[in-house]
């Protein structure tokens, strides 16, 4: 009380004192961050430089807002506005003069490829360079496909991210038609310069009268065989064909200790596997205009009773919880003799050295799509790009995808074979890659058996609903399995199926 | 001023600092130390909350989030599907068991480290790693461990003579499957159950165990009469903490299974998200989330009304 009347100095801080201080300090914060939080604080990125894969959720993370867009300067041109949607300009080749320079920062977003040098010899620093010509700050991240659903539907919730989003197997202009640009432009200048796309590029990325994506490359789904089982367990043929053959060749190859495998899990390998069966059938999951379920059919019953021969007779359980991974590393382990998958899975058993791998690898053929009794029929992967209608920077955009289709042979070239073109004119034999290798030859000639989901139909939103739902994996998991009765396992998908039709009209 | 102070007998620093006083009493300052907090929750709770009760009585998707009012249309179809439902199956199954698990296995663990012994601290922090480690890469961890092809489980038990080749399909078979998802669940909410009874036993005197003992009491009848009413509001709380934590989580279902085989273990959570997200329905991935809602409530507000009756010795 004398201190205080007297006014000398105060006491060492106190209890109360220092709430006041922590109070200030976290109010100080507050305000600073608020007032500083225009700009983004991620630096623009200096180079387009290849990540890891590894790395790719934290870069990706760190790029949600587009990067350097709060210091880009404003582009020379007018790519600073998004390009209104709905009204393409010219389609002429002369648009896209590959000379034109533009500003700002560029970010892409796609998957992991399977074939890594793609990403980190070819693909990542053909954008760098691409950046350092056209004056354009260039960021790729990549991320496992599997997070690509998640991640597309984040940026279009927050509506920021990447500039172009790259989808695999997954069905981005149709579910998110309002929030891409009208990349008519684009595809129309390509189709000057390469000549028309397989109708798999259109069902995919035209949505109405406008191109909502542009197509990148599928990826086909095929044969890969071990010869030197065959061999051993008699199996005369050869060869592949149909799937028939591959019951027969399953059988024996089981009973020999070698089973086939292909996923009966809700994956995306066995979304187009099982698909694939079923178009060869002649059974599909909706009529021709896309909106009547049609599971309900003999051919349904049919391919299901197939399916659960070829599970009990040639496969075994662990199938049941595959990844898009397991199948490759099935082929890899020498324990499978067959799988239905992309060329990925036997161009990495070749990049490894061993003695074992080569070894392996020298025993593995490659087979076209099994054919069934209404044909053959194959549900591919497939990547295409679209620009985000936020995207700042969108006249660069288009003109990086225009460069980066304008040529084929080099990124085919670095995916090994792998990224199979739209183009009908680059699929014509002999193709780059794989008519240089016996092997791989036979690939060619495979875009005359691709259909997309939706088939017989369009590659409607309900469609894609499907695909991402597991209505059909599902399906085949039930009765396969025996979970089910065949009644019971259509019944219930056709529910699942209605739910999501009918939603959709 | 130092005289008008003396005037009115007001200490000389308050008269100098009214604008600091204001900030003294207790009514300006405790509102302002907890509305970061009051904040944080309006922004990052309350928000999300009203938006997704919005969503759920919509047709919003990720494409169009501006929906249309539908009604309980969402919550109809969610009823009607054997999807839903089977979801729903298995968070309770999965939540009741896992709990039971935990609660037994957590309080044995605690009885054992309420114990002295050589290391005692040592297996202490030890016990703590499943529970600090983040859910992803323990989630992972296990993944590898049960793998259809590589499983480490499976060769070991193999080897050992534990089990035929090749073993369980622990994520191929649905059985397996949930029982893979109780084995991650109660790893990692185990340690947590055994710390909080670590904490509830050694905060029980002494005195009162020995005057059981001397009375005659063996371990059940100490255990029943003694030691749990003593700790059941710590039990309480941990066990409302545990049960909501496990009720409501997909991430040990989505990095294990991804709710297969065959979507036959999605749990509420995972199922949302699915439908919610990835299939960009978030009408209906909002309608199954809020099913969570007045289930945790209810659970919520009953434990909260046991623990006060406790308390109120009614």
């Amino acid at each position: 009380m004398d201190e205080q009347l007297t006014g000398s100095a105060p006491k060492a801080l106190g209890r109360r004192a220092f709430l006041k201080t922590a109070a200030a300090a976290s109010l100080a914060t507050v305000l600073a961050a608020c007032g500083g939080g225009a700009a983004p604080a991620s630096a623009p990125a200096s180079s387009a430089a290849a990540k890891p894969a590894g790395s790719a959720p934290a870069s990706a993370a760190a790029s949600a807002k587009p990067a350097g867009s709060a210091s880009a300067k404003p582009a020379a041109s007018a790519s600073a506005k998004p390009a209104a949607s709905g009204k393409p300009a010219a389609s002429s080749a002369g648009a896209f003069d590959t000379n034109r320079t533009f500003a700002g920062s560029l970010s892409i977003i796609q998957w992991s490829h399977f074939v890594p040098a793609y990403d980190t010899q070819y693909f990542d620093n053909w954008a760098k360079d691409w950046g350092s010509k056209h004056k354009v700050d260039v960021k790729v991240d990549h991320i496992a496909l599997a997070d690509l659903p998640a991640r597309s539907a984040a940026e279009v919730a927050a509506k920021s991210g990447h500039d172009i989003f790259g989808w695999f197997a997954q069905g981005g202009p149709r579910l998110f038609e309002k929030d891409l640009v009208d990349v008519s432009d684009v595809v129309n200048a390509l189709i000057a310069k390469n000549g028309p796309y397989i109708k798999a590029a259109e069902d995919l990325c035209k949505v109405g009268n406008a191109w909502r994506g542009v197509p990148d490359h599928y990826v086909p789904f095929l044969s890969l065989f071990r010869k030197d089982v065959m061999d051993k367990v008699g199996f005369t043929k050869g060869k592949l064909e149909t799937w028939d053959d591959l019951l027969e060749f399953g059988t024996k190859a089981k009973a020999a200790g070698t089973p086939v495998g292909t996923a009966l899990s809700d994956t995306s390998d066995g979304q187009m596997t099982w698909r694939s069966l079923m178009w060869s059938y002649g059974a599909f999951l909706t009529d021709d205009s896309g909106k009547q379920v049609k599971l309900d059919s003999p051919e349904m019953r049919q391919v299901l009773e197939y399916a659960k021969k070829l599970y009990t007779q040639a496969m075994t359980p662990e199938v049941l919880s595959w990844q898009d991974v397991s199948n490759n590393q099935y082929l890899q382990s020498g324990k499978g003799a067959w799988i239905y998958n992309p060329i990925s899975a036997i161009r990495s058993i070749e990049d490894d050295k061993s003695a074992t791998a080569q070894e392996l690898a020298k025993n593995i053929l490659i087979g076209q799509p099994l054919a069934g009794p209404k044909g053959q029929h194959m549900a591919p992967q497939w990547v295409i790009h679209g620009i985000w209608s936020w995207s700042k920077n969108v006249d660069a955009a288009k003109q990086f995808l225009y460069d980066h289709k304008a040529e084929f042979e080099p990124g085919f070239r670095a995916s090994k074979g792998y990224n199979m073109p739209f183009e009908q004119k680059f699929s014509q034999p002999p193709m780059p890659v794989l008519s240089e290798d016996p092997k791989y030859a036979v690939i060619q000639g495979v875009e005359k058996t691709v259909h997309v989901p939706g088939y017989p139909g369009p590659n409607t939103v309900a469609a894609n609903q499907a695909l991402d739902n597991n209505v059909i994996t599902v399906m085949f998991n039930d009765y396969a399995t025996g979970k089910m009765s065949v009644d019971a396992a259509i019944e219930k998908a056709v529910k699942a199926a209605k739910a999501i039709y009918d939603k959709a009209g | 001023m130092a005289e008008l102070a003396q005037e009115l007998r007001i200490p000389v620093a308050q008269a100098r600092r009214p604008f600091r006083r204001h900030f003294e009493r207790e009514g300006v300052l405790g509102y302002l130390l907890i509305t970061p907090a009051v904040l944080y929750i309006l922004a990052l709770v309350a928000y999300p909350f009203l938006l997704a009760l919005w969503f759920s009585v919509s047709d919003a998707t990720v494409g169009k989030p501006r929906g249309d009012f539908i009604g309980l249309g969402n919550f109809q179809w969610a009823i009607q599907t054997d999807l839903f439902k089977e979801a729903l199956r298995n968070t309770f199954l999965l939540t009741i068991l896992g709990e039971l698990l935990k609660a037994l296995l957590g309080t044995i663990l605690a009885l054992l480290l309420a114990r002295e012994f050589r290391g005692r601290r040592f297996a202490r922090a030890l016990i703590i790693i499943p529970w600090s480690i983040p859910i992803a890469i323990g989630s992972i961890a296990w993944k590898w461990m049960f793998d259809s092809t590589y499983s480490v489980v499976n060769w070991a038990g193999v080897h050992w003579h534990l089990m035929a080749d090749p073993g369980p399909n622990w994520l191929g078979e649905v059985n397996w499957a949930l029982a893979s998802i109780t084995i991650v669940n109660v790893w990692r909410g185990m340690p947590f159950t055994a710390i909080i009874v670590l904490a509830g036993l050694t905060s029980i005197p002494q005195e009162i165990i020995d005057a059981a003992k001397v009375d005659g009491a063996n371990f059940w009848r100490r255990w029943n009469d003694v030691m749990v009413p003593i700790m059941a509001p710590v039990l309480f709380i941990a066990m409302l903490f545990s049960v909501v934590f496990t009720f409501t989580d997909m991430t040990v279902v989505w990095l294990l299974t991804r709710g297969g085989p065959g979507n036959h273990t999605q749990v509420l959570a995972s199922l949302a998200f699915q439908l919610g997200i990835i299939s960009t329905a978030l009408g209906r991935g909002a309608a199954i989330s809020l099913f969570l809602f007045p289930v945790l409530l209810a659970a919520a507000l009953w434990f909260l009304n046991v623990l006060k009756k406790r308390e109120l010795g009614i």
